[in-house]
């Protein structure tokens, strides 16, 4: 029984890591011949990310700034930051609201740019996609790591919507059945329950973690 | 503990639908299971968590790797069994030809021959065929040291057990093998996800919740063998 039980355990927390890894796993150029619009999105831009985390000859910081802006561009962090805050966003001011997407939003980056050293030379490669609705697609993606070859690609997944000007975006990632801004969702209600509903409350603490993040991705820069 | 189990899961039977979207948190005994969190999370910092690092460092890679490959191996009747339950003949082709391949040409499972030749992994158990003929999970439960869990899996992981071939082999000194099995499957578990749940920790402001998540939204997809259930996402 314990060993099932662990296992279960197991299969369950070994995901987290790869949300870094994953989106950091960029890819091969675009050459699926019959890709539809959202998939050709997602392949063009995980290579542009890729080619910013390979891209060496830039300082530090300079591609770090890079890297932000890429992915601010890439995901809707407004929309995710309202969807994490589950029925707390009805009754919170639109202030704190702000507030909290804008910390959220830096608390993003950071939670990336702390995963960034591990990043190893993986590759993404779009499989498919299936729609949802006209402007709801997901896009199915292996991610194959080359330093094993032999080891299962694990399987990652992007919801792209479109913008109120149509441009595409990203609204969540999904790494092996996980998706992140679910995952997001039910820590951030479940700390906004323990705390009374609390959105400044939360805000507050993502500030704190962000920071902690940040200071803990120099240190391993330094390394 | 069966009879809680079953009490839940019939319930769980006739009010809910046979996967529920990972949205809802469906924690009732939330205290108790937080208390229960705390207790194990303590149990990993003390003890599991050191022992599993000291394990990393001195036991070479390849070697924890066939430790490995010899337990899953072990499961193999328990996912063949399962796969058919389930009506997977394909996957439970793969299963019969992993556990022929490793057991025989992998040295009684110490290598994972069969992986190499394309034939990959991949785990069931009685928790995700009952999930398969529509049996709701019920409530979550933290267990104690165990982990995360639910009436469903709980009922699954004694019926695997007791439809294990080796539950019923007798052998001198068996209880030894048991609990060296049972340890050093927990141990080379945790040291394979050292870092994973250190980030998982670093990265949430509620561990307790983030786990609960993810447990349910991985179960559920190992129960669709990965296929995503685009209709059961929220919108948003």
């Amino acid at each position: 029984m314990s060993t099932l039980a662990l296992r279960n355990w197991a299969a369950a927390i070994v995901c987290a890591v790869t949300f870094g890894v994953a989106l950091f796993s960029f890819a091969e150029p675009a050459r699926a011949a019959a890709a539809n619009p959202a998939e050709t999105f997602v392949q063009e831009n995980i290579d542009k990310g890729y080619a910013i985390l390979n891209n060496t000859q830039l300082p530090d910081a300079e591609r770090r700034t890079q890297f932000r802006n890429f992915m601010l561009s890439l995901t809707d962090t407004k929309r995710i930051g309202a969807f994490t805050l589950g029925q707390y966003a009805n009754s919170a001011s639109k202030a704190d609201v702000e507030a909290f997407t804008n910390a959220f939003t830096d608390y993003a980056v950071a939670v990336y740019e702390s995963r960034l050293s591990k990043y190893k030379g993986q590759t993404l490669k779009v499989t498919g996609s299936t729609e949802r609705a006209a402007d709801d697609v997901i896009v199915n993606a292996d991610v194959i790591n080359p330093n094993a070859a032999n080891a299962q690609p694990f399987k990652v997944a992007f919801r792209v919507r479109k913008t109120s000007e149509g441009r595409p975006i990203i609204t969540d990632m999904q790494v092996e059945g996980i998706w992140l801004a679910l995952s997001q969702r039910s820590d951030f209600t479940a700390f906004l329950q323990q705390h009374g509903g609390n959105v400044k409350a939360l805000t507050d603490d993502l500030k704190r973690q962000t920071a902690q993040l940040s200071s803990a991705a120099l240190g391993t820069q330094k390394l | 503990m069966a009879v809680l189990a079953a009490c839940f899961l019939m319930t769980g039977c006739a009010t809910m639908p046979a996967i529920e979207g990972p949205q809802d948190i469906n924690d009732p005994f939330e205290s108790v299971n937080r208390l229960s969190f705390n207790i194990s999370l303590a149990f990993d910092k003390g003890i599991l968590r050191p022992v599993a690092i000291v394990y990393r460092r001195i036991i070479p890679e390849p070697v924890r790797d066939s430790v490995r490959n010899f337990l899953n191996n072990l499961d193999s009747p328990l996912i063949f069994a399962n796969d058919v339950l389930q009506g997977e003949t394909d996957r439970a082709g793969t299963t019969l030809i992993r556990a022929g391949l490793n057991t025989t040409v992998g040295l009684v499972g110490l290598f994972d021959v069969a992986g190499r030749m394309g034939y990959m992994r991949h785990y069931e158990d009685f928790g995700q065929t009952l999930a398969v003929y529509g049996i709701g999970e019920g409530p979550y439960i933290f267990v104690p040291l165990f982990g995360p869990a639910n009436p469903r899996d709980i009922l699954g992981w004694a019926v695997d057990l007791a439809f294990d071939p080796l539950t019923y082999a007798q052998w001198e000194g068996k209880i030894y093998w048991q609990a060296g099995k049972v340890s050093v499957d927990f141990v080379d578990l945790r040291a394979r996800n050292i870092e994973t749940l250190d980030d998982l920790e670093k990265s949430s402001l509620d561990f307790y919740a983030s786990v609960r998540s993810l447990y349910r939204q991985s179960r559920n997809n190992e129960i669709r063998n990965g296929a995503t259930e685009v209709q059961d996402l929220p919108d948003f």
